[in-house]
């Protein structure tokens, strides 16, 4: 098999998972299309210069890490809130009455809380792994997956507790 | 968490496959010739300012070449040897992984951002400052309803001679996108259009408007960048570019609102911006002090006086150089942090300090190489004009060397070159 070939095969088979997870991410379709448009670009450069190259490992590698060091430069600004917005209603018990979806809250993570996640949760990669698809710590995958997972239950309580209840 | 990921799983069930690799395969050739082209001097053609200080993206994928670094190369432009260098340790202050070194323009283009806002405020939606990149002032315009926000970018540009605004349009928008984004901005799907005018001051101006529609059946779904250019009575091209989620229309600023912004003589910069030489003068220092060195596209848009920067390879590493006016002393960063040194590099009775210092990266990477580490080595001058850093970088595999001292003279006498100051 000539090694276009290969590729195309690669990527016919894991196009659709990449999609997906690109999607998970970026929250935006033409968001997502361009991420993994930018993924294959830099995937055809590495498989034109070495057969060596673990498809698998590399091509996880370059969107996650596209996505978390690469959308800030693309001034496609998340919503700067470090915490849960401010201007809403507070119930008696002090708490955020806002309800979003899961999709809302996860647009309002972190780039790099939102990988995680999608890593841990989605892809179910170990905290090792999800620490070397991200070039992190695995302490770091760990604390920003327990920031990101208490970020998610403030923000969208009723999301998380539908499906909250076998936490690993 | 297993319900996360069904909850994962009902939101992307009705995701496509995104992505063209026959479109990916073309750029990638058309990159290749290009970089090939730019080895063979054809680098200048790089020119202007761009924004972005790269550091481990640009050495990605080359890791372990097998290529020798660099012969013995002449130019030094002043006397100065390991022998008489005194080396004094910095403490670690800022939380950056490099040296810290302040852009006294960052201040000035911050004010430009009321001007603007002025401007741009009657329509009703509500600006606010970004985060500073280097070389151009920033803004956003909130998305309370979705996850992006439109941004906004304020230029002056002086080299008319250059790829510009003003004179190349729908060409230069499509370079600005190719640049910053590693997509195929001559795809068949995107549009472009650009139309001359009189801004509401009588200058002469230019609006372009390109489009790249999704995949998805859903007509608001794309980007769009919308640039406006005036030629002002100081001869400088005044610009502002919007971009944002959708079809140019969706663009909320009016035509002649943008004009007047870019129009404002108020966006002004300091004669220290002009004394900073362009990318293409750096590179040229650069090629003459590295003559292996090969250049790589820049990342970002080009079009600003006061910042200048090159990115390239050196065998198996990454070199980077960026250049600004000379402004504070720079501070150590204590991110990953292995050594920080001011070295004196002249004698006594002629001192002239550099800013030495390296940082390691461990857990890059459990592959490509295995267990890697990053590596990075970084020099920074403070000129009398200019503020000139110099960074090396490298991925390093497990029980792998980084990068020692060994060409810190050669890069010593790169940012001491008289040329960029």
């Amino acid at each position: 098999m000539d090694r276009e070939t290969e590729l195309r095969e690669f990527v016919s088979a894991r196009g659709a998972a990449l999609s997906r997870a690109a999607f998970l991410l970026t929250g935006d379709h033409q968001a997502a299309e361009d991420l993994v448009q930018e993924t294959y670009v830099v995937l055809v450069r590495r498989w034109q210069r070495s057969g060596t190259v673990d498809p698998e490992a590399y091509v996880r590698r370059i969107l996650y890490s596209r996505f978390v060091d690469g959308w800030r430069r693309r001034r496609l600004v998340e919503l700067p809130w470090a915490s849960p917005p401010d201007s809403t209603d507070l119930d008696e018990a002090g708490a955020t009455t806002e309800r979003l979806t899961l999709r809302d809250a996860l647009a309002r993570l972190t780039p790099k809380q939102r990988a995680v996640l999608v890593l841990r949760f989605y892809e179910d990669l170990t905290e090792t792994q999800t620490a070397a698809a991200l070039g992190i710590s695995p302490s770091t995958v760990k604390s920003q997956t327990r920031v990101a997972l208490q970020r998610l239950r403030e923000l969208a309580p009723d999301a998380v507790a539908s499906f909250e209840g076998a936490e690993s | 968490m297993s319900g996360l990921h069904e909850a994962f799983d009902e939101m992307v069930a009705d995701v496509p496959a995104y992505g063209d690799l026959d479109r990916a395969i073309e750029q990638a050739g058309r990159e290749r010739r290009r970089r090939h082209a730019m080895a063979g001097g054809l680098a200048a053609a790089a020119a202007v300012v761009a924004v972005i200080v790269g550091i481990l993206a640009v050495t990605r994928g080359d890791e372990g070449s097998p290529e020798p670094i660099e012969p013995a190369t002449p130019t030094p432009t002043r006397t100065q040897s390991a022998r008489t260098w005194d080396d004094t340790p910095v403490r670690a202050t800022s939380d950056v992984k490099g040296w810290d070194a302040p852009d006294p323009l960052d201040a000035v283009r911050e004010s430009w951002f009321p001007i603007v806002a002025e401007h741009l405020a009657p329509t009703g939606r509500g600006l606010a400052r970004s985060e500073g990149i280097f070389g151009a002032s920033e803004f956003i315009v909130p998305n309370a309803s979705g996850t992006f926000d439109i941004s906004g970018r304020i230029a002056v540009i002086v080299d008319r001679d250059e790829l510009n605004p003003f004179d190349d349009g729908c060409r230069y928008l499509r370079a600005d996108q190719a640049r910053r984004h590693a997509q195929d901005s001559a795809a068949d799907d995107v549009s472009c259009s650009t139309e001359r005018f009189t801004a509401p001051g009588g200058e002469s101006a230019r609006i372009a408007s390109w489009g790249h529609p999704c995949v998805t059946d859903d007509p608001s779904c794309g980007t769009y960048l919308v640039g406006v250019a005036v030629e002002r009575g100081d001869g400088r091209i005044g610009y502002l570019r919007v971009e944002g989620r959708g079809t140019p229309d969706a663009n909320p600023f009016p035509r002649d609102a943008m004009a007047a912004a870019a129009a404002d003589a108020d966006l002004a910069l300091p004669g220290s911006a002009l004394a900073v030489p362009t990318d293409a003068a750096l590179v040229s220092v650069v090629e003459e002090h590295f003559p292996r060195h090969r250049g790589e596209p820049s990342p970002s848009p080009v079009e600003h006086p006061g910042y200048a920067q090159m990115f390239g390879r050196l065998g198996p590493l990454g070199l980077s150089v960026q250049a600004w006016p000379a402004g504070p002393t720079p501070t150590c960063g204590r991110a990953w942090i292995v050594e920080c040194v001011e070295r004196r590099v002249f004698g006594g009775d002629d001192p002239t300090t550099v800013y030495v210092g390296s940082w390691d990266e461990e857990d890059w990477a459990d592959c490509c190489p295995r267990n890697s580490r990053a590596f990075m080595r970084q020099l920074v001058h403070v000129g009398p004009r200019t503020t000139v850093v110099v960074t090396l970088t490298r991925i390093v595999p497990e029980g792998g060397a980084g990068i020692g001292a060994e060409l810190d003279q050669r890069v010593i006498d790169l940012l001491l070159d008289t040329r960029l100051q």
